[in-house]
């Protein structure tokens, strides 16, 4: 499989916020973190993926044609009712998916140490997330797309849900699509990262890359003054020192050898973008994404 | 479609165990009265199955359950399905009960009495359903609320049409019963349509 993923173009128009031109790809066997502040149109994208939503324009395929038999989606918050109990829910997710496998079910229910005879309202927020992955999972698909799954946990469950998704992506069939903020997550996991900044694509391609053609500037006002803007995606001037993250570590190297450069951070490009930016001004009755 | 079934009928299940208990004690409190037709306990039934399947709807909103589901390969149409499947067998129950308390009053107007008390099931849901879809548990609440009134005066009426089989009732009333399973039944395959439709268009 070339693609699990690919998206060109794609377009959705709320009025209030829109998803704008849009194109991203997650070859076979790699993980795509999908980056972003709150409101920045990650929800709404794997939406329109997964035909939640229905997308204004553009072209999506998923796993070549084979459609959403192949995925596993777990979003930011449980599906399940809190009425019914773990078994309960096995129960009538074996009736929902065409290759679901009772024993791979109850293996990743013993993985993950859920009770099947719990009450769902009586697991912590981290086990609810973890019913809703053994879910994901149990019906073998090739794609995971997940939602915001590790908002929330602590980072003892976000590092052993981490290491079960590296385990996934062990078999070069398979890829996943994780949006998070929690960019030290994706930090870890993501070969590709894809930056959605206001309904926009800002930053998008392999995560090494990435970190290596951009750099982090911390020098005194002065240095920062003799600095071309055009050098720079944004900056922030403290009382004693200011940093800035420049575009292309080679170029600024060439031109500014007395200055130091640290490899930047994924949380980096994520603040430095957004500051760049003139301060947003809410419209009464904004429609919140 | 299975799956989406057995997720509606856990949820309304513990509901029904109670209801079961309070069925058996309408039983014995009607095995020793002589009273006439169970219209309370038939009123009830047909109330709490109106009211426990809609209620689904509420459940499916704090779980985003459908936009869950909008991720299964044909989730949309399996979850509306279902749901009519749940909807067709509330039905049928409400019918075969009140058919039964027919046949223990010996009361033969009864058997007509059950087709209508179906249909009248059926009617709420056909209008109820799709209603739901497009509006959300929430706010179709009040509409649910206009109809449940709607259903409760019906039966009741209906529950004094047994003493209308003295006034030529016997001519008409099996094939208003008959009339009135039979619209049920074309009304709920109309109301699974339109509601199919509403869900393949809804952004969830």
């Amino acid at each position: 499989m070339e693609y699990a993923v690919k998206i060109d173009h794609m377009t959705k128009d709320f009025g209030s916020f829109a998803l704008k031109d849009v194109s991203l790809a997650i070859p076979g066997g790699t993980i795509l973190g999908l980056i972003g502040e709150n409101g920045a149109g990650k929800s709404t994208l794997i939406k329109c993926l997964l035909g939640i939503l229905h997308p204004d324009g553009g072209e999506i395929s998923l796993l070549e044609g084979e459609g959403l038999a192949g995925v596993g989606y777990v979003p930011d918050e449980c599906p399940f009712p809190d009425a019914l109990k773990v078994s309960q829910a096995g129960g009538f997710l074996r009736g929902m998916f065409s290759g679901w496998e009772e024993a791979l079910f109850g293996h990743y229910l013993e993985r993950f140490e859920l009770p099947a005879d719990r009450k769902i309202k009586d697991l912590s927020r981290g086990m609810k997330m973890k019913l809703t992955i053994a879910a994901a999972l149990s019906h073998r698909p090739k794609l995971l797309v997940l939602d915001e799954a590790t908002s929330g946990l602590d980072p003892v469950v976000r590092d052993e849900i981490l290491d079960e998704f590296l385990n996934f992506i062990s078999d070069e069939d398979h890829a996943i699509l994780i949006s998070s903020h929690i960019t030290s997550d994706l930090e870890k996991i993501c070969d590709y990262v894809t930056y959605l900044h206001k309904g926009r694509v800002t930053i998008s391609g392999a995560k090494d890359e990435l970190l290596t053609h951009y750099g982090k500037l911390s020098c005194s006002k002065a240095d920062l003054a003799r600095i071309a803007p055009d050098l720079l995606v944004g900056k922030r001037e403290g009382e004693y020192g200011c940093q800035a993250l420049v575009k292309d570590r080679a170029a600024f190297r060439a031109a500014f050898p007395d200055l130091e450069l640290d490899p930047p951070s994924l949380e980096d490009l994520m603040i430095f973008t957004v500051r760049g930016d003139p301060l947003p001004v809410a419209p009464a009755g904004n429609k919140s994404i | 479609m299975k799956g989406f079934f057995l997720r509606d009928l856990d949820l309304i299940l513990p509901n029904l165990k109670f209801s079961a208990a309070f069925l058996v004690i309408w039983g014995v409190v009607m095995f020793f009265s002589s009273s006439g037709p169970a219209t309370f306990i038939l009123l009830y039934l047909a109330i709490f199955f109106t009211s426990s399947i809609l209620g689904l709807f509420n459940y499916d909103e704090a779980n985003h359950w459908q936009a869950y589901a909008a991720a299964i390969p044909g989730g949309r149409r399996a979850m509306v399905d279902g749901r009519y499947a749940l909807s067709l067998l509330a039905a049928a129950v409400v019918t075969l009960l009140t058919a039964v308390s027919a046949l223990l009053e010996r009361e033969p107007a009864g058997l007509v009495i059950a087709l209508l008390y179906g249909g009248l099931v059926l009617a709420a849901f056909d209008v109820m359903l799709p209603l739901s879809y497009r509006f959300g548990g929430t706010r179709s609440r009040t509409i649910m609320i206009v109809v449940v009134a709607g259903l409760a005066a019906a039966v009741a009426v209906l529950g004094s049409i047994g003493g209308m089989s003295a006034l030529g009732g016997d001519v008409w009333m099996p094939a208003a019963g008959i009339l009135m399973i039979a619209a049920g039944l074309a009304g709920a395959a109309v109301s699974r349509k339109i509601s199919r439709n509403i869900m393949e268009k809804k952004e969830l």
